[in-house]
């Protein structure tokens, strides 16, 4: 198992290359000239010899007139200098720009992870325990809808009923027009108002972030409790749940005691992989409501074709994946008393 | 040893059950015959769009965003066109989508991960690292990345949704072909003098299917779903194609006009929901599987 880990460590600077070379060369599927397309959005140059020096400073900078290996050489070299090149919407480096927009959404997401796990893992302990009954068969049955939903559709429904109808949530964006934003710290706005003892700030941010919270956690919620419920059901019909009720234990020490120690244990690696599905939920809900991080950014800069914010978008989002992932690994190691004595030995 | 009597040799020891895979597919219970039924119903309308349904790309641009009335049942969308109509012709796209990725990734993957399952050692190290490094995206942004640099088409979104996908299939099916291969009856399929292409294709892989099968099904629902969630981005088909996905983008700019926003969504949601209720079937099937 310690073998395990360290080949997990060993390989995601690996996997992390591999995914730079697959971004790379799909960036360069598009049939346009670079040079062209750079220029074509910036006007024509005053003369001939201006314009030779700006396709010169390009080319300088991304050898767009070198053979393809020594420009993915080229772009290693920016990338891990942290230069992704210019966002052609925005018209700044995709770093700066990946830099604004990160912490509204790492708020996001925690919001919501919190809000699946909250939420989903008692309900999978709750259907299991019901099995075979009206409430697992309702379980079931709304589960499965929840799965099947696009997610950008049922914001759109909610932040239209919720919103526009009942006028609970709150409007798009972090917070209220007229609420003055706290100083800027983390660019996260509830931990930077919490840092600035702004508890008005923090309650109205509270109330734009819990609408997308809710809905992504939700989503992903049922999404875990479909485990916990398929291995809460494996594990009540195991011996050793057999042999826990016939010593007479009461049924909820059976249940939380015996059978959850057990059934959780798949929900860490789960969770590593909703991740993934948490962040392409974040795109397109982040659009819906308005909330100012890296999915909005990344519908703009789809919608615009704009492939160096793009690929920059990927790779942050696929980076963010690999590092929960390993995290999950590593916590497995550590939850899993089998593997974990297995690691000592 | 001909090849008649090798034919033979592997229909004895790995029978095909074709009576019994029909009788184990029956749905039972209700929520897998609503599931058949709705797919049945929605596939029939789908591929009768012609005969039901008023011309999707007709624009009568002074009734826009009428509600429901005899002429448009669902009512008209922002430029005038029939919403019922654009539904049913969306569901067309939708539903090639979703086949047509699954032919493609399952076909890619099953023959990669088959060659690397079977091959072994340093070939099947090295391919499954390949593997590893697909697999670390989230699958819908190697699609976005991709979609975005071919162009929105609906050829290019099935390329683009199938090259994050197949990786899924072929770590399956490699996993499969490792166990399959140290069957006996592979063995004496070796022995009666197959060579390595004919027990593979023959023997291994025809064994290997059963986890697939579940994954199979269910995968058309989120490939559609993928295909969808591409189109709401821009990244999917093209302006005049209906597409679910891309007409509820453009439902987003008129929130006050319910059913054009509502329905392609309960069209996503009931067909995809239809395939995951049904998809208990397969999976039941291959858990009486003896042969798996």
């Amino acid at each position: 198992m310690r073998w395990f880990v360290l080949r997990r460590l060993a390989l995601a600077p690996l996997v992390l290359l591999g995914m730079t070379c697959i971004t790379f060369f799909v960036s360069q599927l598009i049939p346009i000239d670079p040079v062209a397309a750079y220029l074509g959005g910036r006007g024509a140059a005053q003369s001939d010899a201006a314009e030779q020096a700006i396709i010169d400073a390009l080319n300088a900078r991304w050898g767009w007139d070198k053979p393809i290996p020594e420009r993915y050489w080229i772009y290693l070299t920016n990338l891990l200098q942290g230069d992704m090149g210019e966002s052609s919407h925005s018209a700044r480096a995709v770093s700066t720009d990946l830099a604004n927009v990160l912490p509204p959404t790492i708020e996001l997401v925690v919001a919501a992870l919190v809000v699946a796990l909250v939420f989903g893992i008692p309900l999978g302990v709750f259907a299991a325990a019901r099995r075979g009954g009206v409430w697992d068969a309702l379980f079931k049955v709304v589960s499965t809808l929840a799965i099947s939903v696009p997610v950008f559709w049922l914001a759109i429904v909610g932040f239209m009923v919720f919103y526009g109808r009942l006028g609970w949530a709150a409007g798009p964006g972090q917070l209220d027009i007229f609420t003055r934003p706290p100083p800027e710290v983390t660019g996260m706005v509830t931990v930077d108002s919490i840092l600035a003892g702004r508890w008005d700030a923090l309650f109205d941010t509270l109330h734009h972030l819990a609408f997308p919270a809710l809905v992504l956690g939700l989503v992903i919620g049922f999404y875990f409790a479909r485990v916990v419920r398929s291995e809460m059901v494996d594990a009540l019909e195991s011996d050793y749940v057999r042999t826990a009720r016939g010593k007479g234990l009461r049924r909820r020490l059976v249940l939380y005691r015996h059978a959850f120690r057990n059934a959780v244990i798949p929900v860490i690696t789960l969770s590593g992989l909703a991740f993934g599905s948490l962040l392409t939920g974040i795109i397109v809900v982040e659009r819906v409501v308005g909330w100012p991080g890296l999915g909005q950014y990344a519908f703009t800069a789809a919608t615009r074709l704009d492939l160096n914010a793009l690929s920059g978008v990927v790779l942050v989002i696929s980076l963010a994946y690999v590092l929960a992932n390993l995290t999950v690994d590593l916590l497995y190691t550590v939850a899993d008393p089998r593997v974990r004595d297995g690691m000592r030995s | 040893m001909t090849a008649g009597r090798l034919r033979r040799l592997e229909e004895a020891v790995a029978p095909t059950r074709f009576a019994t895979t029909m009788e184990s597919l029956r749905p039972r219970t209700f929520l897998e015959f609503y599931g058949v039924g709705v797919i049945v119903v929605m596939v029939t309308a789908i591929a009768a769009a012609p005969l039901i349904a008023p011309d999707p790309f007709a624009q009568d641009l002074p009734s826009a965003l009428a509600g429901s009335s005899a002429d448009h049942w669902l009512g008209t969308d922002n430029l005038g066109r029939d919403l019922w109509s654009r539904i049913l012709y969306g569901g067309r796209v939708s539903v090639v989508i979703g086949v047509f990725v699954l032919l493609t990734a399952g076909a890619v993957g099953v023959l990669y991960g088959a060659v690397s399952g079977y091959a072994g050692g340093m070939v099947d190290a090295v391919m499954m690292r390949i593997v590893d490094i697909f697999l670390s995206f989230p699958s819908i942004m190697l699609a976005l990345l991709i979609s975005a640099a071919l162009g929105p088409t609906i050829r290019n979104v099935i390329i683009a949704i199938a090259a994050a996908w197949w990786p899924v299939y072929a770590r399956l099916i490699r996993g499969q072909v490792i166990v399959v291969k140290e069957r006996e009856f592979v063995t004496a399929s070796r022995a009666l003098g197959a060579g390595p292409m004919r027990n593979l294709l023959w023997t291994v892989l025809p064994n290997s299917f059963g986890v697939m099968k579940t994954i199979f099904v269910l995968d058309i629902g989120y490939a559609i779903l993928a295909g969808s969630t591409l189109g709401f981005l821009g990244l999917g088909v093209s302006a005049p194609t209906p597409e679910w996905g891309y007409m509820i983008r453009e439902a987003l700019q008129y929130p006050t006009h319910w059913w054009f926003i509502l329905s392609p969504g309960l069209a996503l949601l009931l067909f995809v929901s239809a395939i995951n209720f049904a998809g208990g079937i397969v999976t039941r099937s291959v858990h009486e599987d003896p042969g798996r």
